[in-house]
């Protein structure tokens, strides 16, 4: 079942073509940029801003309003994770990696133009995947279930702690993400793990107050105390705007990969585009053709993750669409915008509402091309907040957190679990532990465990069943290669060359 | 002892020290066979033995690097202003709720600056701008109360 | 200099003016004069948010004044109420309440919870919704009661519920109790979940609300074998009762709107009463039956009868497989 280009511009585009729709579109873009690109509120809170205005407008309208939000949102996480070394939404962890050591190189805005360009390609991509394959995919999607998401978990830490550049603090950062997200209310049994009589810890730790906190709180402090060492500042160059063609052209066999990575992941309901966005990364530093530099500032590393993290997103929505399943916290919300306008996802939809579904496709393609065009012109406005002196820029980016902590669920609480985040995330550093593998063991955790302990009690206490299904089988047999090659060898280089390695080198950063 | 504090040896004990609460705060928490998911302990006692094992890695490696250099350490001591910015955080997130979020917000960015160095006049329009800004961005334009 | 700092104060003050107007008396005559909040304890966008939004909207033209939603998630909507539970009494915060609430009351795990008959003045019950067994579409069976005496023959087969905190997962349990069959009730964290479950036919049943399941029967992927409602679901008037199939088990989802205890009865029946109009108006009406959800009313006096029957129906089902409190 393939729905037809020609079908979908006839129904679709005379609906999009409205001027209220187009002027929506607009709005929603620079929404998402705007919140995407601020640290401390995420793309779910953009959608959460945006959908009470939708509830007395049309479905194009509404859908107008929340694509181009979603996927300018996407996007706009890598402007801070850029410019500030925080990322603006947890997909973005991995363009810090390679966007913040080009921008302290005084390649900002270069940076934040490859990031636009290969956004634009990753979603792209997945808008002309999810128009032509969306009811096949779904359906291969729905078989996929608690065995596939312990999979695709795991293999997303394997990846984190293979990038490591400390394999103990590596692993470190990681096992504390995991211990993190075991506080709440345990799933299976209701049993309160470290909530201490804390209603607001019943379903666990937020995510936004922690991340930024290790990220965003822990990175300006440590900035403020880095500075007032040796003097260093933010980067104060912007650089050249526009990426170079020969540049772009040289991250294709990247961009390639990235999308095939990010959508075959994305596609995986419950997995959103942060594992793409990892594994894509992970496999560039394995096989890319500078796999060596990554993480100093390199175009691929930037190119492997936005690409990836946008390509998952037009997978998210086939899910949703085809069947009500959400693919993430993003798509969930969307799904509940077709709600509110009485629409059902699924195969009628397809039948009965074809110019609904029409448009959903026009303006999330539209959506790509608008946060491209602004996205190009406006990161001259964007890099010039390094122009800002940094006196004055870090205590407002860390008002900016306090207010993102606290609107997530307008929640005092997490305004002092932020800050005790940020305190914890400011020490790890002094340390030489990133917050990179931390965020994600914090982010997988559940995924992982939950999946673990469902898939023995649905298959009776069988571990090999996890080996039994060929998607589990083929993730769970990389894993185990990626983890077991590579990292004795490095275990044991590292163990020699730290007991032989001068100390102050010995802690990587 | 001096010479043996260098980041893996502190990462080390504090990967000690947070595996043993752990441990001790799980004694209450069960487990349950493999045919029944394991239980709600399994999980957390796998991370909190990884931690600890990492820990005491951890510390060897420390040790023998503070053999080598018994006089080097690669932990960055805490400077006074980064001393007096953690306070301010701290102040606020215990203040916003007396005073409410604008207000406190307006204080820590005005006794940020000012700890920074930024000249009276300067964080004074700047924490101006900034809460006017904060304000109706979030209060009137994303409808998100503050208080 | 002194100056600058005493008027950049004074202006941040300024803008947070609403700081003080909380330490004001409310005037007892005259409500509502300013707006109305409402705190729902899930994300903006889901099930319930979509509904307390819908009779907020409806509520707003009886009451004169705006009526918004507060999204507060957090613990199955226990973080929303219990803030309201801590808030003035003058009918300007409310919250909106479910079944967990009095589920996390008996539940002997849970460690954070309130008693929803004395720590809240109920405004009223809107909506209940009608809990189902969904299954894949192929499985040997097509009626709840085939269901039952296949699950005798396997015992332990595998069915998708909610955590052990949550109503969907005691709708499992009321249904072993009441049948006396074995299964194993597997969590997971969202009915999304656990119906993609049911549909890759990783469990053999997944519980869920027909308009939930609603995608997933129109593609092919699962059929709903009964509804554990009192009469059939309007808009899917092909799934029986269970009750018409011999098993007496009605349970559902139900959304209520409270204000924190000792509310002024005049403001309670104010709000009561826009209520019951927003509810009986077109718009709600049409909207929850077409989004499947089920109707049902009860106001302040006869709706603190059916928090009593909830109250004693959750503990005695908890209290019989020795989990209450």
């Amino acid at each position: 079942m393939m729905i037809g280009l020609s079908e979908i511009l006839e129904l679709g585009l005379p609906l999009v073509l409205d001027p209220s729709v187009l002027l929506l579109a607009v709005v929603g873009t620079l929404t998402g940029l705007f919140v995407g690109a601020m640290p401390g509120l995420s793309s779910v809170m953009a959608m959460a801003i945006l959908i009470p205005l939708t509830y007395r407008m049309s479905p194009q309208q509404a859908f107008g309003l929340l694509l181009p939000a979603y996927a300018a949102g996407t996007f706009g996480g890598a402007i801070s994770a850029i410019l500030l070394n925080i990322p603006g939404t947890g997909a973005a962890i991995m363009t810090t990696y390679d966007g913040y050591p080009m921008a302290q190189r005084g390649q900002a805005g270069y940076a934040i133009g490859l990031s636009c360009v290969y956004s634009f390609v990753g979603g792209i991509a997945s808008a002309v995947f999810l128009a032509a394959f969306a009811p096949i995919v779904a359906h291969w999607a729905i078989r996929l279930g608690t065995r596939e998401y312990f999979a695709v978990a795991v293999f997303g830490l394997a990846v984190i702690s293979y990038l490591s550049s400390s394999l103990i603090k590596g692993l470190l950062g990681g096992a504390l993400g995991l211990l993190l997200a075991t506080v709440g209310m345990d799933v299976f049994t209701g049993v309160s793990r470290f909530t201490f009589g804390r209603a607001e810890l019943a379903g666990g730790l937020e995510f936004v107050p922690v991340m930024i906190g290790v990220f965003g709180l822990g990175e300006i402090l440590h900035t403020v105390d880095a500075g007032t060492r040796e003097g260093a500042q933010l980067p104060q160059k912007i650089g050249r705007m526009l990426p170079e063609l020969k540049h772009v052209l040289r991250c294709i066999p990247t961009a390639i990969r990235a999308i095939v990575v990010g959508m075959f992941i994305g596609i995986i309901p419950a997995s959103g585009p942060t594992i793409g966005a990892v594994a894509s990364y992970g496999l560039e530093k394995r096989i890319g053709k500078r796999r060596d530099q990554m993480g100093t500032g390199v175009p691929e590393g930037i190119v492997a993750s936005e690409t990836a993290n946008n390509a998952g997103t037009g997978a998210a929505i086939v899910p949703m669409i085809t069947l009500g399943i959400p693919g993430d916290a993003v798509t969930a919300v969307l799904l509940g915008a077709l709600m509110l306008h009485n629409l059902r996802p699924g195969p009628a939809l397809f039948t009965q509402r074809m110019d609904v579904v029409a448009s959903i496709f026009i303006l999330f393609f539209l959506g790509n091309i608008l946060f491209l065009v602004f996205g190009l012109l406006g990161a001259k406005f964007f890099v010039r907040v390094l122009k800002t002196p940094q006196r004055i820029l870090l205590p407002i980016v860390a008002a900016l957190c306090f207010i993102g902590a606290y609107a997530a669920r307008r929640s005092v609480f997490d305004v002092h679990v932020l800050v005790l985040f940020g305190v914890f995330g400011f020490l790890i550093r002094k340390i030489g532990i990133t917050p990179a593998p931390l965020i994600l063991g914090f982010i997988l955790g559940p995924i992982v465990e939950s999946n673990l302990r469902r898939g023995l009690i649905t298959t009776g206490g069988s571990v090999s069943a996890f080996f039994a299904r060929p998607v589990s089988a083929l993730l769970l047999t990389l894993t185990l290669v990626l983890l077991f090659s590579p990292l004795l060898i490095r275990l044991a280089q590292r163990l020699h060359s730290a007991l032989q390695r001068q100390p102050g080198k010995g802690a990587s950063d | 002892m001096r010479h043996y504090f260098n980041s893996f040896t502190v990462t080390g004990i504090g990967a000690l020290l947070i595996a043993a609460f752990v441990g001790r705060y799980l004694t209450n928490i069960p487990f349950a066979p493999l045919r029944a998911g394991l239980g709600p302990a399994f999980f957390p006692t796998v991370v909190a033995v990884l931690i600890g094992t990492l820990g005491v890695l951890s510390v060897g490696v420390g040790v023998a690097q503070a053999r080598k250099q018994p006089h080097k350490t690669d932990v960055q001591p805490l400077r006074w202003r980064s001393a007096l910015l953690i306070a301010a955080v701290v102040l606020y997130s215990l203040g916003m709720q007396y005073v409410g979020l604008l207000v406190s917000t307006a204080v820590f960015l005005f006794v940020a600056m000012i700890a920074l160095g930024v000249r009276l006049r300067h964080a004074a329009l700047a924490t101006a701008a900034a809460s006017a800004a904060i304000y109706v961005v979030f209060d009137v334009m994303f409808r998100i109360r503050l208080f | 200099m002194k100056k600058l700092i005493v008027l950049s104060i004074a202006l941040a003050v300024l803008l947070s003016a609403n700081v003080w107007s909380r330490g004001e008396p409310e005037p007892e005559v005259a409500f509502p004069t300013r707006e109305i909040e409402i705190y729902v304890g899930f994300a903006a966008g889901g099930g319930t948010d979509v509904l307390a939004r819908r009779i907020a909207e409806g509520m707003e033209p009886e009451l004169g004044v705006p009526v918004i939603i507060d999204n507060r998630p957090g613990a199955g909507g226990l973080v929303a109420v219990q803030q309201v539970v801590n808030a003035r009494p003058n009918g300007y915060t409310l919250a909106i309440i479910l079944g967990n609430q009095f589920l996390q009351k008996h539940f002997k795990q849970a460690d954070a919870w309130m008693d929803p008959l004395t720590e809240v003045t109920l405004i009223g019950v809107f909506n209940r919704d009608a809990w189902g067994i969904a299954v894949p579409v192929d499985a040997p069976y097509d009626t709840f009661s085939e269901f039952v005496d296949y699950a005798r023959n396997n015992p332990g087969l595998p069915v998708g519920s909610g955590p052990p905190g949550t109503l969907y997962y005691w709708t499992w349990q009321a249904v072993v109790a009441h049948t006396g069959i074995d299964l194993t009730i597997v969590p997971y964290e969202g009915t999304a979940l656990s119906l993609s479950a049911a549909a890759g036919e990783e469990v053999v049943a997944a519980g869920a609300g027909p308009g939930e399941a609603a995608s997933l029967m129109d593609a092919g992927l699962v059929k709903m074998i009964g509804v554990a409602a009192e009469e059939r679901v309007s808009v899917f008037p092909d799934i029986p009762t269970f009750r018409e199939q011999g098993f007496d088990i009605v349970i559902g989802p139900w959304r209520g709107l409270v204000g924190p205890a000792g509310l002024p009865d005049t403001v309670r029946d104010r709000l009561a009463n826009a209520l019951e109009n927003a509810y009986n108006s077109q718009r709600f009406q049409d909207f929850i039956r077409e989004q499947g959800h089920g109707p049902f009313f009860r106001g302040p006096e006869d709706g603190m009868g059916f928090f009593r029957e909830e109250d004693t129906f959750f503990f005695d089902l908890m209290d019989a497989q020795g989990q209450a409190r």
